[in-house]
């Protein structure tokens, strides 16, 4: 989740939104210092001086956005997910559907169809950066409405991952069933 | 189709682009227990991929 935007700020810690360590992924009680390269690209402060309210309104996450998942019958096969348009269909719903990994912010999706592998998409093949670039981990947080958890997400990593640029999409295939429809929700957030 | 093996962020790719619509295929290579390419594994994962694309990319749409 998005740190807070005033107020206390303490590296360690166990409140959410107010720990860098969770932000981070680590053990609240973890040991970090504020000029370790993972807390100054947080902070997005490259060198010099840094302080705690540099952390305000930071996540480690470029995009997240949290999905409400449907399960709906077309073309008499079984898709799960949120996507906008499947042939005309909406499939679920999304708290961002523009995708603030790519220049032109496009719409995405993230379903399968029957129990099949699935893939994340994005309708875009010329915003920048572009091919296959724009992320390189996704964390997947199964029946979440938020991001909170060291250990409550599935980890995808874009460089492991077979991708398809074609008919004005790009997409990569998660290579796994990732949810299923009794989760009702997924938070997705994507790391650079 | 043209295919290469080219290395992304270290990681080893089978790249295959097709002519008649200009898609791009990425796969991940999947190596031998020496570190080598494993043509023939990674040419099926590469059909299947591409199969499981042509059939993704009719049902998304704007």
């Amino acid at each position: 989740m998005t740190l807070a935007t005033s107020g206390t700020m303490s590296i360690g810690g166990s409140t959410q939104d107010r720990s860098i360590n969770l932000e981070l992924k680590r053990a609240a009680t973890a040991t970090s210092n504020m000029n370790e390269t993972s807390l100054r690209d947080l902070a997005d402060v490259s060198s010099g001086a840094i302080s705690m309210s540099n952390f305000y309104g930071k996540t480690i996450y470029k995009f997240q956005a949290v999905n409400t998942l449907q399960q709906s019958v077309f073309f008499g096969q079984t898709f799960t997910g949120y996507a906008p348009n499947i042939a005309g269909n909406t499939l679920g719903s999304t708290t961002d559907s523009t995708c603030d990994l790519y220049s032109n912010t496009p719409t995405w999706g993230l379903y399968h169809v029957n129990t099949n592998n699935t893939f994340f998409y994005i309708y875009d093949t010329v915003g920048t950066p572009t091919g296959n670039a724009g992320w390189t981990t996704l964390h997947i947080y199964n029946g979440q409405q938020n991001t909170h958890g060291l250990t409550t997400y599935n980890t995808f990593t874009r460089s492991s991952l077979s991708y398809t640029s074609q008919g004005g999409a790009r997409f990569w295939d998660l290579g796994v069933t990732a949810f299923s429809i009794s989760d009702v929700w997924v938070t997705v957030g994507f790391i650079e | 189709m043209n295919y290469e093996v080219t290395t992304i962020d270290g990681v080893k790719f089978f790249i295959a682009t097709r002519t008649s619509d200009g898609a791009i295929f990425e796969v991940p290579c999947i190596l031998d227990a020496d570190g080598n390419v494993d043509n023939d594994a990674t040419q099926t994962k590469v059909e299947q991929h591409i199969i499981e694309s042509d059939e993704l990319i009719t049902y998304i749409g704007e």
